[in-house]
């Protein structure tokens, strides 16, 4: 059995931390490589002493100023667009704390994502740079914000110039140059407003949706034991009549083959009963799968995805003139590197 | 006209001879105020206000005029103060 | 799970360094290590001459930090050697030649203690003790606080730490993490009790001073904070002590921490105790001893 099952199964609370010194070591150092440490502690606390309770401290610290950090964001965006009329949906680990998920207790996040109407996308991007959020110095060529703001599903990342916190503005859920097709006015349509009532969050079931697209057939796989957990967890909030329908749902706003991914991967992993869900077998879920499992399949897996990655991400056209142009640069440097250290 | 409002209740303090230092508790951010944008705030804690109440309010509290201050100050630090997260506009909160 | 000391079996802590394995233990702190063979030789002399009781172990444990120290990749193992000391999480950083591997172990681990330890508020300063009260000599650009840390102890004050102040919140206490000093350049010179020199770093040359004994035998003991020292070492300046006032000493001590921020309300409450209770001096001096004395008279 590999660490990182382990460390999901006693995260889904089907399974006790080992007592083996050399186990313990093994699944805490996994947890702590897919920034799942403060989780992992957040509900054994109690049991804790020595050693093992030093870094659970350590971690749930840094896990509550991220959590500090995403309420905070919030509170500013609702600032933002106070009065403006336009709804603001937030996604990722910024919705899972407003919606008060107990899963989001100890996850660890970076950046803030919202999802937006296209329409106002200008708008929204105006209004953050008139609050001190700056095109981020990652993506500030005139390359790199044609690339997003023509291929991507996004604005170039934006930077706050003091608090230096980061946010994704997105106006779809997948890029437009994606072969994935999907219907984001209906999630838009179906969003929910957050308990104070000045921003949203999607659906729950269209929380899972997302989450399936972005954790399996987007970019986000470097970290698959945290994405395996919050798709459990978002599986697990949901309401029983959220469950039936899950597969309709997702046929209706095109997320039907991720739909199947997420609940087999889910199965494979024992953390759903296969017998309770039609899941079908999937690619997506297996690759998967293969990746938190240790050893060669999880080598193979990871080659076989970051290719499939950028195959779902951009038709070739558009891929080969951007890697050729990312290989150039990356050329240039190393033949100025060799000519400074020749002088 | 803008009415402000604040959050108390996330304020701890500590004062001291020129400057008030104020740790945020929903932001995580430590501020160090001004006497003035520290009395600006006490003002805001106690009732939501205008800001041309806060503009007649803040000299008076000083024992001072209104022409004591150079024009727009006033304004100023409470755009600072909404900047920062610790005014806002009444109705802008959850 | 039995610990002892490092000079004790290096050919044991050998055999963990190469399985990723060995554990080794410094006040509030274990780090993990592990190495590939040509680091390993170049570190352990660095680590027998300056940590010999030093607590290691070679079962797997849970630890605070996860250092490596290892060869860039497997060419530069053996063609030009170079090394780098990994911290346990990414952060981009510079080979060194394999013979600097002591500084790439050093780095490191001051590299997870600064970026990834958040249950003390972490200055950036030394700590020594004198009496019972523990003085923090806060880190300014070319203050000279290690220097100070050295001349202070060879004055009969315990060394706590060099480089780091580690607070704890709740008792406003400061742990003891007596790592080797490093001294830069003239400074080395200064002490006969300097033990290994490294030449031609990115830093120029370095030498590391061994803790005291008193120093290892106190590591587990927290100290209450009496005062904080700023030092301004410059050729040819008369003594010179000056009273900062609490609200200046806040923004100079949180602009040298590394974790301020994440410490939250914690963090705030214990760097106003720490300003209001125990009072911050700058200090001038033209010449070591001058410093010392300083020291010695704002203790008082």
């Amino acid at each position: 059995m590999s660490t990182g099952i382990d460390v999901l199964a006693i995260l889904a609370g089907q399974q006790t931390m080992p007592t083996d010194p050399v186990r313990v070591k093994a699944v805490i150092d996994c947890a702590a490589r897919a920034h799942l440490l403060a989780s992992l502690f957040s509900h054994m606390r109690p049991h804790l002493g020595g050693k093992a309770l030093d870094v659970a401290q350590n971690a749930s610290i840094k896990a509550e100023a991220d959590a500090r950090m995403l309420a905070f964001e919030a509170e500013r965006l609702q600032r933002i667009f106070h009065g403006t009329g336009m709804r603001i949906i937030l996604l990722k680990g910024a919705a899972y704390v407003a919606a008060q998920h107990g899963f989001s207790v100890g996850r660890r996040v970076s950046d803030i994502d919202i999802l937006v109407s296209e329409n106002d996308l200008l708008a929204v991007e105006k209004a953050l740079r008139g609050a001190g959020f700056i095109p981020h110095a990652h993506a500030q060529s005139v390359y790199d914000q044609n690339y997003y703001r023509n291929y991507m599903h996004e604005l170039p990342p934006l930077v706050h110039k003091h608090r230096r916190t980061v946010i994704d503005v997105h106006h779809r859920l997948t890029p437009r140059t994606s072969r994935i097709s999907v219907d984001t006015a209906a999630m838009v349509a179906a969003s929910q407003p957050t308990a104070g009532g000045a921003l949203y969050t999607l659906a729950p079931i269209d929380q899972f949706l997302h989450a399936a697209l972005h954790g399996l057939y987007d970019n986000s796989f470097d970290t698959p034991l945290r994405t395996s957990f919050d798709l459990f967890s978002l599986w697990s909030v949901l309401s029983a009549a959220d469950k039936a329908d899950v597969f309709c749902r997702a046929a209706a706003i095109g997320l039907e083959v991720q739909a199947h991914g997420a609940l087999d991967l889910l199965c494979r992993l024992g953390l759903v009963d296969r017998k309770s869900v039609p899941a079908r077998k999937s690619v997506a879920g297996a690759l998967a799968y293969a990746r938190i499992q240790s050893g060669i399949g999880a080598v193979l897996a990871h080659g076989v995805f970051s290719v499939r990655e950028h195959w779902l991400r951009m038709p070739m056209r558009l891929l080969i003139p951007h890697l050729a142009r990312k290989l150039g640069l990356w050329l240039r440097e190393k033949v100025q590197a060799g000519r400074q250290s020749h002088q | 006209m803008t009415v402000w409002e604040t959050r108390p209740d996330d304020f701890v303090r500590q004062d001291f001879t020129d400057v008030v230092f104020l740790y945020d508790r929903l932001s995580g951010d430590t501020h160090a105020l001004s006497p003035f944008a520290s009395a600006l705030l006490g003002l805001v804690s106690e009732a939501p206000k205008s800001t041309s109440e806060l503009i007649t309010m803040l000299p008076q509290a000083f024992g001072l005029a209104a022409d004591d201050f150079p024009d727009g100050a006033i304004n100023t630090w409470i755009d600072e103060l909404d900047a920062l997260g610790l005014l806002r506009p009444v109705g802008t909160s959850a | 799970m039995t610990t002892a000391p490092f000079s004790s079996d290096i050919s044991r802590w050998r055999r963990a360094a190469l399985r990723g394995t060995l554990s080794l233990e410094l006040g509030p702190f274990r780090a993990t290590l592990g190495c590939d063979r040509p680091s390993w030789a170049a570190l352990v002399p660095h680590l027998e001459a300056l940590y010999p009781t030093m607590a290691a172990s070679d079962t797997p444990r849970i630890g605070d930090q996860n250092l490596t120290v290892r060869a860039p990749n497997i060419l530069r193992r053996y063609l030009r050697p170079q090394v780098v000391g990994l911290p346990g999480f990414d952060l981009p950083l510079v080979p060194l030649p394999q013979r600097l591997a002591p500084l790439a172990f050093e780095m490191a681990w001051n590299a997870a203690v600064a970026l990834d330890c958040y249950r003390f508020l972490i200055l950036h300063a030394a700590v020594v003790r004198i009496g019972d009260q523990a003085v923090i000599i806060a880190a300014d650009t070319g203050g000279g606080k290690s220097t100070l840390a050295a001349a202070l102890m060879e004055a009969g004050a315990i060394l706590l730490s060099d480089e780091f102040a580690l607070i704890d919140a709740a008792s406003g206490n400061v742990h003891p993490f007596p790592r080797a000093i490093s001294l830069k350049n003239e400074s080395i010179a200064l002490f006969a009790a300097t033990r290994r020199h490294y030449v031609d770093t990115p830093k120029g040359t370095l030498g590391y001073m061994p803790p005291s004994r008193e120093s290892l035998s106190v590591q587990a003991t927290p100290a209450r904070i009496g005062r904080l020292v700023v030092p301004h070492f410059g050729v040819g300046k008369s003594a010179q002590n000056i009273p900062i006032d609490p609200e200046k000493a806040a923004i100079r001590l949180l602009r040298g921490s590394p974790n301020y921020h994440a410490l939250g309300e914690a963090g705030f409450t214990a760097l106003m105790r720490l300003v209001t209770s125990a009072p911050m001096h700058e200090l001038h001096y033209g010449s070591t001893e001058d410093g010392v004395a300083l020291v010695h008279e704002v203790c008082q």
